[in-house]
């Protein structure tokens, strides 16, 4: 048998019947963990049975697939997909607008309708033909903007919509609660810190970004991910106060509200979340179906009193949350929207895609503007339309069926007074700046045809915005560049202008031994930006970016093979950027954070294997390169740290990193991986001293878990062999007085309240009262954050806060603090 | 570092259960995995660097099984099973059913608790993989599969009745 290099290889293989297995676990004292319910022989053979009667895939086959795609591509380029649904995914979302207003065109007449469906092609327009815009226009008017929407977004409908709301399904690949954090914080109402307070990592000084944990004064605000705003003071790590901050009455059918985000300045908080709506299929059509609908949501807080922080305002926006940043006391915020309240249908045989194809042509070819134009709605109030048809910006080709809007309005009145500026394209990206401010597009894709569709030129559209105060955004122009990037960090400013680091291809099949670019764009003052300068094919064609940073006059881009390769484009000169020194590092680079003396720190990681035979396995190293750059030409690595059996989420997620200037100390969680040694092991922060030319350790403190505590209901003793095969045998059985809540918290433990109809047919008649709680013991605490709270470090971690010692990094005091980071999205 | 073939003999069984549990049709099951492992061999470069390579691969399966299900939903609504109610076993419930019977009632569990049985059962995966496939806690699991296979015993054969009710 070979080996299951993911799996632990002291656990007992399952193949056999599942009451052969030992808990060999318990035995030992370990928690039983594997074994909890996996006893469950009624599914165990169920799971069994299923096994051997599953289809197999062989290697041959998807090398063989592979293949065939790619000769594909290779010989007959674009020829049309034969079969292919093709599906332009991305969608204007929308919903109709009660009743009229004024501004809002009416529907066109059927005449008209049936002019623009007769014009149309067979076939939807083809995504992989699609090609980003070089300029844009607008209309007068509402009639003007919706004759132009209607013709071009009949031309791309499929027989599924236009299947944005692919989007919403299924679990992100990154973080599933990545997010962000500020940015020098100010004294909070004549509350002096009696230290310095760091705001979380952002990529630009000034600019603070979105996180689910800030620091302000002494103040720690988070998310509590049950939708709640909890305000915690630095110095004795209580809570002073906690809000609910979901939306409000989602409505009939509105479900699923969640919180994630948030902003903060001077004690006014304002939290960003997700409602997803799901339509009712449409009555007597059993094969149509109406696609969720997603709203992004904003909960204003007035928290100038911690201990009393008030909802100021709730609304609802239709579309998703790009991204949002603060600047100023002013909110930047980027929406998406999708056309998908269009009511679209789905075919669901191959007979009925003409079918539903021209249905949902007409359904776009009879659209009103009030349905392309993003809404937003107050708590009970009506619906009003984000941004008026006149400051809507239409490409000349049509990039993809989706209304990106840039929104601004002030934090401090404690309301959503929103002034908006949009453009008909995806958005995909933000880049902020002090100066400059861009959104980039790509044409989107369903995932599901991701791999069917082949694109030969992938390109990325940049629309670059200006602000100024008490105006609407101003758009600044469009540019277009070849290839997909890596996210925010792939922008920046390299003198007046803007810039951005491309890899050749698309964003979810990079090769690794493509082109990457370079381009500095400039608004030509006609609607356009044009690309003034460029470093082409920095990396010699063995490119696909790993990660970049635009630091003091130079450019660092990670790439190639394990992004080892760390390239330096030296920008002193803003007209001719140029393709300066190169370093090759042992591990891949996932983040530069920008250092003092033209040097920057790279966190990054590394693997090897250890062990023979059935005890191989793979090491995960956490590594840490001090670069210098001060010679663009000549960079070389001054130190590096690493640790064994460690990852972290620095690469994906930079607000998991802090920086502490005055200190020079480089400062984030890692979790352990060595799972063979026990599941039991604790996690720990890394705390590293980067000044002085080495990376030194300063200290790896731990974190710790919560104080242990009484239950806090009387405990159950199970005995019952057949109940433990279900509950499992570390599990704890809690029952509690009536009167209890709903939830039970417990640290160290988690646990989950038992049905009354389980209770009944377990527990002998007469014994049943009260409410019954099942609890395992939690896993370690990871850290999220470490964070600087008036000169104090602390840990934030899925269960705890626990205050360091500023010299020694110990603990010195610890506060149980539940965020409990479930599987959220469903 | 392991091989590709290696990677697909291991994992292609259990997950191809896994999917078939979870979107009931071992065709479509077999079509996602298969994509799965293309897109896996696509970027082998990276994929194989990674700690548990099998988990990505899981995950990129899972997450087109959970879409393709919900794609679904509608027919799931209208394909509610008129089963004889399985004889009251006082013992377990879930024993009354025939597999296909276990694996409807799955399927109409919410879809996290259903990901987590068919990996668990489906997979024959154990709780760190499951973890490291769905980006849940260790703990989060033990709690999903705890739920999830008290609510299979509350009245299997009534699950798809009472979840096809709700939105």
């Amino acid at each position: 048998m070979t080996e299951r290099p993911d799996r632990d290889p002291s656990r007992p293989d399952r193949e056999g019947e599942p009451s052969e297995v030992v808990d060999a676990a318990s035995v030992d004292g370990a928690p039983a963990d594997e074994l909890d319910g996996g006893d469950d022989p009624v599914l165990a053979a169920a799971g069994a049975r299923l096994r051997a009667a599953a289809p197999t895939v062989s290697t041959e086959a998807v090398t063989a697939a592979v293949l065939r795609r790619r000769s594909r591509r290779l010989g007959a380029g674009l020829v049309a997909a034969s079969v292919a649904v093709v599906v332009l995914a991305t969608a204007l979302a929308v919903r109709g607008r009660s009743t009229g207003d004024d501004e809002i065109a009416a529907p066109p007449g059927r005449v008209r309708v049936e002019d623009i469906v007769g014009s149309l092609d067979e076939e939807p327009i083809d995504p992989t033909t699609v090609r980003l815009a070089a300029s844009v226009s607008t209309f007068a008017d509402c009639d003007a903007l919706i004759d132009d929407l209607r013709r071009v977004g009949a031309a791309h409908v499929g027989s599924r919509g236009f299947g944005g709301y692919g989007a919403l399904y299924g679990m992100g690949y990154g973080d599933f609660y990545a997010t962000a954090s500020r940015e020098a914080a100010a004294d909070t109402d004549g509350a002096v810190a009696a230290g310095e307070t760091i705001g979380t990592n952002v990529q630009v000084a000034g600019v603070d970004e979105l996180d689910h944990v800030k620091a302000e004064g002494a103040l720690i605000y988070d998310l509590d991910r049950r939708g709640d705003l909890r305000i915690t003071g630095a110095d004795d790590l209580a809570v002073r106060s906690t809000i609910d901050v979901t939306p409000g009455d989602p409505g009939p059918g509105g479900d699923r509200a969640t919180v994630g985000e948030m902003l903060v300045a001077e004690g006014r908080v304002v939290v960003f979340g997700t409602e997803v709506e799901t339509s009712e299929p449409v009555e007597g059509d059993p094969s149509a179906t109406r696609a969720s609908t997603s709203y992004l949501t904003a909960t204003f807080v007035d928290a100038t009193d911690p201990t009393a922080p008030e909802v100021t305002d709730r609304v609802r926006i239709e579309g998703s949350l790009v991204s949002a940043r603060l600047v100023g006391g002013e909110i930047r915020l980027v929406t998406t929207s999708h056309l998908a309240d269009l009511g679209f249908v789905m075919p669901t045989t191959p007979a009925s895609v003409p079918i539903a194809l021209e249905r949902n042509r007409r359904t776009v070819a009879s659209s009103s503007a009030a349905d392309w134009i993003p809404d937003w709605r107050r708590d009970g109030g009506d619906p009003e339309p984000l941004v008026p048809c006149e400051r809507v910006y239409v490409p000349d080709t049509f990039a993809g069926v989706a209304m990106t809007s840039m929104v601004t309005f002030p934090l401090g009145t404690g309301r959503f007074e929103p002034q908006a500026t949009s453009i008909v394209a995806p958005g995909t990206t933000l880049y902020a700046g002090l100066e400059k401010v861009a959104i980039s597009s790509e044409v989107w894709v369903d995932p599901i045809d991701r791999d069917r569709l082949e694109f030969d030129d992938w390109q990325t559209a940049i629309h670059e915005f200006s602000f100024a105060a008490d105006a609407a955004p101003g758009y600044e122009g469009t540019g277009v560049v070849d290839g997909s990037t890596v996210g925010q960090f792939a922008f920046g400013e390299i003198g007046d202008s803007l810039a951005v680091v491309t890899t050749e291809g698309t964003p979810w099949d990079q090769d690794g031994e493509v082109a990457v670019d370079l381009t500095v764009l400039t608004p030509d003052g006609d609607g356009s930006l044009t690309a003034v300068a460029s470093v082409d094919d920095l990396a010699g064609g063995r490119g696909a970016v790993a990660a970049v940073r635009f630091v003091e006059g130079r450019v660092l881009v990670s790439t190639g093979l394990f992004g080892r390769e760390v390239h330096v484009i030296d920008v002193t000169d803003p007209a001719a950027p140029r393709r300066a020194g190169s370093v090759t590092v042992p591990g891949q680079i996932g983040y530069f954070h920008p250092l003092p003396d033209g040097r920057a720190l790279m966190v990054g990681s590394r693997s090897d294997t250890v062990g023979t035979g059935d005890d191989r396995r793979s090491r995960p190293w956490v590594q840490v390169h001090l670069l210098d750059v001060s010679d663009a030409d000549a960079p070389h690595v001054l130190s590096t740290w690493e640790r064994p059996w460690a990852a972290d989420a620095v690469g994906y997620d930079h607000h998991a990193f802090t920086y502490w200037p005055d200190r020079g100390l480089a400062m984030w969680g890692v979790t352990d991986q060595n799972w063979a040694a026990g599941n039991d092991r604790p996690n720990h922060a890394l705390v590293l001293g980067v000044g002085d030319g080495a990376v030194a350790e300063v200290a790896v403190p731990e974190a710790s878990r919560p104080n242990e505590v009484a239950a806090p209901c009387p405990v159950v003793e199970v005995t019952d062999p057949e109940i433990l095969d279900v509950i499992g045998r570390d599990a704890v059985v809690l029952r509690c007085a009536d009167a209890d809540p709903a939830e039970v918290e417990w640290p160290r433990y988690e646990c989950g309240s038992v049905g009354r109809d389980w209770i009944d047919r377990y527990v002998p008649e007469g014994e049943r009262d009260g409410t019954w709680f099942l609890c395992h013991r939690a896993s370690r605490p990871t850290v999220s954050r470490v964070l600087v709270v008036a000169g104090r470090p602390m840990l934030l971690t899925d269960q705890t806060l626990e205050a360091l010692d500023p010299d020694t990094f110990a603990s010195t005091a610890i506060a149980y603090h539940p965020s409990p980071m479930g599987w959220s999205g469903y | 570092m392991v091989e590709f073939a290696e990677l697909v003999e291991i994992e292609s069984r259990g997950l191809a259960a896994a999917v078939t549990a979870i979107v009931g049709d071992r065709h479509r099951a077999e079509e996602i995995v298969q994509e799965a492992f293309e897109r896996c061999y696509r970027r082998w470069w990276r994929v194989s660097r990674l700690d548990r390579p099998g988990a990505w691969v899981r995950r990129v399966a899972i997450n087109e099984a959970i879409s393709v299900s919900r794609r679904h939903a509608t027919e799931l609504r209208v394909m509610q099973r008129v089963g004889t109610m399985p004889d009251r076993a006082p013992a377990d419930p879930l024993a009354g059913l025939d597999d296909e019977g276990v694996w409807a009632a799955v399927r109409a569990l919410p879809r996290d608790q259903a990901v987590v049985i068919a990996l668990r059962y489906g997979a024959d995966l154990g709780i760190d993989d499951i973890a490291a496939t769905t980006g849940a806690t260790p703990a989060a699991v033990k709690s999903l599969l705890h739920r999830a296979r008290a609510a299979l015993r509350r009245d299997p054969a009534l699950v798809p009745y009472v979840n096809a009710e709700e939105p």
